[in-house]
């Protein structure tokens, strides 16, 4: 990427001073997130050492992986003793010696059994707490407002099994429809927000696109882009009334140009054009990612009201090595991580040197990604204000802080549903995403290991 | 990641139709075949066209009302033609170098992947098969090509035991005239790599396509022709199985029948040729069928079981041998998966299969259709759920209604019988040990799957599922040449895995050849 167009920045910094600037920002980063961790919320950090006990124990962690992707479909207590034992007795894992012999002890016996079954269940259901936000909006909307008054916006998603049928698929859209009806009647929620947020819309959902079609099919590239187009008019429309944003999320690649299309099309139709508030995602992991993003800019220029462009790495990587490999593709991702780690800089750069035509909002964990954003932010004057950082419910709340306390805004992706189900997913999306894995051992490093941890490719 | 690939053979890849390009090359191959229609298809002996008197038109069975094709019928006299030729071609087809008929297959296989718009195109007019299931068979017949040209590199290196005064000499010879009977339901894929093996070892070939898909037969016949194979040793013989397939199996100079179709039929030509008394051996290479099962553990994925089974069962429209029409549940699995089963077959659109957002299209003709609905009304108790197809789409296509069958007696005949059509039945089982055994309970061991998280059930199916190909958590069909050579066992077939190392050799006679060079103490320096 030059840095030589039109709209290019006052001050053209060199790579040097470039780097520089993004490790100051970065280390300013951990020393702010260090100021709020013993406060509000202390108990992911609790949580998060507990998770270290998986690290450097791969046969074990896959296990737990498999064990919470199973667990759903455990309908009662002896058939969870029973996997317990299948999975991580019977199966070789790094446990140590004594807390297998426990462990053996105990499923042993049926009444200690059931104690280790209940036990596993209390603590999977727990662990499910600490990433998905609750049941339902209505059920669980404290929560949300607790983040509110903590200065943190959040985006609401709908979690659950993917969508095989057509009922199915309209069950998730009047799902979507009456998360949109509790979102805009929750007076508590309007309160804080006109006082403490007053640009913000009344909510913000994103939505799965594969959740509202069953039979989207790359190959059915025209009639899959129709159908997603009528089943997203009335949540778009009950939207646009209601004043919420709404951002359609992408999932795995082989629909990404049905959803960009999609989008194109509706956000141009009358009842939408002049809608300020939507948004789509870009993943940098993909080879395609800074092309695609360039068309949105085109597109986003046009329209009256700017696009928010959502910029990740991406979570479905290994899903897309397995297919193109399968396939005899070459893969749509890059290899290696650190080519994703800079292809995400040099689309945050696209993305804020296309100011004010396009609103960024920063996806991610890694503190040097997003110090590089926010340096790239200052070079090219665009505003804290105009863009944002959207990070994952239950995760790094100390950053979210710190990054609150530097005058950006802060936007959590807020799942609901059902929690057991819901864990299965999660796990899925961390099992496959190995920059959270980067960001667990980010959380719990020390200052030295921290730092190593802002070079865009790491040297060892 | 690190990938361990056991061969250097490469599969053909699949198409991207995310890519707009592929999506607009496809259309483009419509257009253009439709333009040769009504295609001439003729038999061709020695490179010569023949005259008939009998010419069927080809229809389009998800639109009779679009011809295809004239298919002129070979006569009996076409046949003994035919046979007589390939004998007087044998002798030069079996000195021809290795290496050049290796050479003439690897051309096929580019100008395969040179035509696979219009062969996709003519594919899907001609049987109603489903663009993604046609890529892949086009994949399917390149693959053939190629992994027989490479297995034939290897096989016809001589495996040698030299000792001092003892040469030894292991090495393989063609058997001889070949019929090969192929059944139109991979017309291009089956056909393919039942006439390229034969071939490649060394044996002339009479191809005698199925009725209902002559004019793919006949685009690959002179696909094999243009690839340099000489018209001598290959001859293209449409026309009625029951005339003059019979005729060939019965023929004295006929040494191999290579046959893919109905079980009938296939017993039949294996009694035929016991009883001949021959010369030879005549020998039968024969892949005959399913009743394929599913079984679903009460830990299974759901989201991949549901998805999997509608693809397996439903894909194609059940005409496929390693078809899904069994799926044995668990109990406790079983109300659940049932009404997702039922919801995603609702959800699946009926229609053209050109048309790329139809998941189900005609079945193959009309015998087909009522042979079906006969069932249909037959078990009709049993039904629990029927994806309707609107009343005019029935009168212009041979369209048959999916069905999901319930049954408690895995012994009846949807327990037992191929249906060969998009016919599914759910079954109840107590246990992982019971689903075996009900799935084990069948004359057929072709494919079979489960779904389960329990590695010790995983590890019982490896043991115990009598399955030609077993697949464990995905879909049961779509078998990958070299990666899953593909055939049954029991009343499912005799014979090598299509695709698989033993295949060629079915076609060879291995020779072994000893000769001591010592002469009167004196060895010769090797």
């Amino acid at each position: 990427m030059k840095a030589t167009e039109e709209s290019g920045p006052k001050t053209i910094l060199s790579p040097l001073d470039l780097q520089n600037r993004i490790l100051e920002k970065g280390k300013e980063l951990f020393r702010l997130s260090d100021s709020f961790e013993d406060g509000f919320f202390s108990t992911y950090r609790l949580f998060s050492k507990s998770l270290l006990f998986l690290e450097n124990r791969p046969l074990l962690k896959l296990q737990a992986f498999r064990f919470a992707d199973l667990f759903p479909s455990l309908s009662s207590l002896s058939s969870i003793s029973r996997y317990i034992r299948i999975y991580f007795i019977e199966t070789p894992t790094e446990i140590p010696k004594w807390i297998l012999l426990f462990l053996s002890l105990l499923l042993s016996n049926r009444l200690s059994s059931v104690f280790v079954a209940l036990g596993a269940k209390i603590g999977i259901k727990l662990t499910a707490k600490f990433f998905i936000l609750g049941r339902t909006y209505g059920s669980d909307r404290k929560k949300i407002i607790d983040r509110y008054k903590n200065g943190i916006c959040s985006t609401i998603d709908i979690l659950g099994e993917a969508v095989l049928s057509e009922k199915e698929a309209e069950r998730y859209i009047s799902e979507y429809l009456l998360l949109l009806e509790e979102v805009s009647k929750d007076k508590e929620l309007s309160e804080i927000r006109s006082s403490q947020f007053p640009n913000e819309p009344t909510g913000n959902v994103s939505v799965k696109c594969s959740s509202l079609y069953s039979q989207l099919d790359p190959l059915a590239h025209e009639s899959s882009v129709t159908h997603l187009m009528d089943k997203l008019r009335p949540i778009l429309s009950s939207a646009v009334s209601k004043n919420i944003f709404i951002n359609l999320d992408m999932e795995q690649y082989e629909t990404k140009d049905i959803i960009m299309d999609t989008a194109f099309r509706i956000f141009r139709e009358p009842e939408f054009e002049n809608y300020p508030h939507f948004g789509i995602v870009i993943q940098a992991y993909l080879k395609a990612s800074q092309a695609d993003l360039s068309k949105v800019i085109e597109y986003s220029k046009k329209r009256k009201y700017p696009l928010t462009v959502r910029l990740v790495k991406g979570a479905y990587w290994e899903y897309e090595m397995t297919q193109s490999a399968q396939k005899g593709w070459e893969p749509p991702v890059f290899l290696k991580k650190s080519d994703t780690d800079k292809n995400y800089e040099e689309c945050s750069a696209l993305l804020l040197r296309s100011y004010p035509h396009i609103r960024p909002a920063f996806g991610s964990h890694n503190i040097r990604s997003l110090s590089s954003a926010f340096v790239r932010a200052a070079e090219y004057s665009v505003p804290e204000k105009f863009f944002e950082v959207q990070m994952l419910y239950g995760m790094g709340n100390s950053y979210k802080q710190a990054i609150r306390s530097l005058g950006i805004s802060v936007r959590e992706y807020s799942p609901i549903g059902e929690v057991i189900p819901g864990m299965a997913y999660l796990v899925r999306r961390l099992l496959e995403n190995s920059t959270n894995e980067g960001f667990l051992k980010n959380i719990n490093a020390n200052s030295k290991d921290r730092e190593r941890l802002l070079y865009l490719e790491n040297t060892k | 990641m690190n990938f361990h690939h056991n061969s250097n053979f490469q599969n053909e890849t699949l198409r991207d139709f995310s890519k707009e390009e592929e999506r607009f090359i496809l259309n483009k191959g419509f257009i253009s075949i439709r333009k040769e229609f009504p295609i001439q298809v003729f038999p061709i002996i020695s490179g010569k066209s023949k005259k008939t008197s009998l010419i069927v038109p080809a229809l389009n069975p998800a639109n009779i009302n679009e011809k295809i094709a004239d298919i002129h019928y070979a006569s009996i006299a076409d046949a003994e033609e035919a046979a007589k030729t390939s004998i007087k071609s044998f002798e030069t087809w079996k000195n021809t170098k290795p290496e050049i008929r290796i050479g003439f297959l690897k051309k096929a296989a580019d100008i395969l992947r040179s035509q696979k718009a219009e062969l996709t195109a003519l594919i899907s007019l001609e049987v109603g098969k489903g663009i993604k299931d046609i890529d892949a068979e086009i994949a399917e017949a390149i693959d053939f090509c190629e992994f027989y040209a490479k297995e034939a590199e290897d096989i016809f290196q001589p495996r040698k035991r030299d000792l001092l005064g003892e040469e030894n000499v292991y090495t393989y010879i063609p058997r001889g005239v070949t019929l090969v009977v192929a059944p139109w339901n991979f017309p291009l894929a089956i056909l393919c790599g039942m006439t390229v093996a034969p071939l490649v070892a060394g044996n002339p070939v009479i191809m005698k396509p199925a009725e209902q898909s002559s004019t793919i037969a006949f685009k690959l016949f002179n696909i094999l022709i243009e690839a340099g194979i000489p018209s001598s040793v290959l001859h293209f013989l449409p026309g009625k199985g029951e005339e003059i397939g019979a005729y060939l199996v019965k023929h004295s100079e006929i040494h191999t029948i290579n046959f893919t179709g109905s079980r009938a039929v296939g017993l039949g030509m294996i009694r035929e040729a016991a009883s001949q008394d021959l010369k030879f051996v005549k020998k039968v290479v024969a892949e005959m069928g399913g009743k394929n099962a599913m079984i679903v553990d009460e830990d299974a994925d759901l989201d991949e079981a549901v998805i999997a089974s509608i693809q397996s069962a439903f894909g194609f429209q059940g005409q496929k041998c390693s078809a899904l029409s069994r799926i044995i549940l668990l109990e406790s699995k079983y109300d659940t998966f049932k009404s997702r089963f039922i919801d995603s077959l609702q959800s699946l659109k009926p229609g053209l299969p050109e048309d790329p957002s139809v998941k189900v299209g005609p079945v193959i003709d009309s015998e087909s259709k009522t042979r079906l609905d006969n069932i249909a009304s037959q078990f009709s108790s049993k039904i629990i759920s029927k994806l309707k197809i609107e009343e005019g789409q029935k009168y212009t296509g041979h369209f048959v209604e999916p069905i999901i069958f319930e049954s408690e007696d895995s012994t009846s005949p949807l327990g037992q019988t191929e249906f060969f059509g998009p016919y599914v039945t759910l079954f109840k089982a107590k246990n992982f040990e019971e689903a075996i055994k009900i799935a084990n309970n069948v004359d057929y061991a072709l494919t079979g799957g489960i779904f389960s998280r329990n590695p010790k059930n995983i590890q019982y199916a490896k043991e115990k599922f009598e399955v030609g190909n077993l697949y464990i958590n995905r879909g049961i069909t779509g078998a990958v040449v070299d990666r899953q050579p593909f055939g049954g066992y029991k009343l499912s077939g005799v014979g090598a895995k299509a695709g698989g190392p033993d295949y060629l050799k079915q076609f060879l006679e291995p020779i072994s050849i000893t000769e001591n060079t010592m002469r009167r103490g004196f060895i010769p320096e090797t």
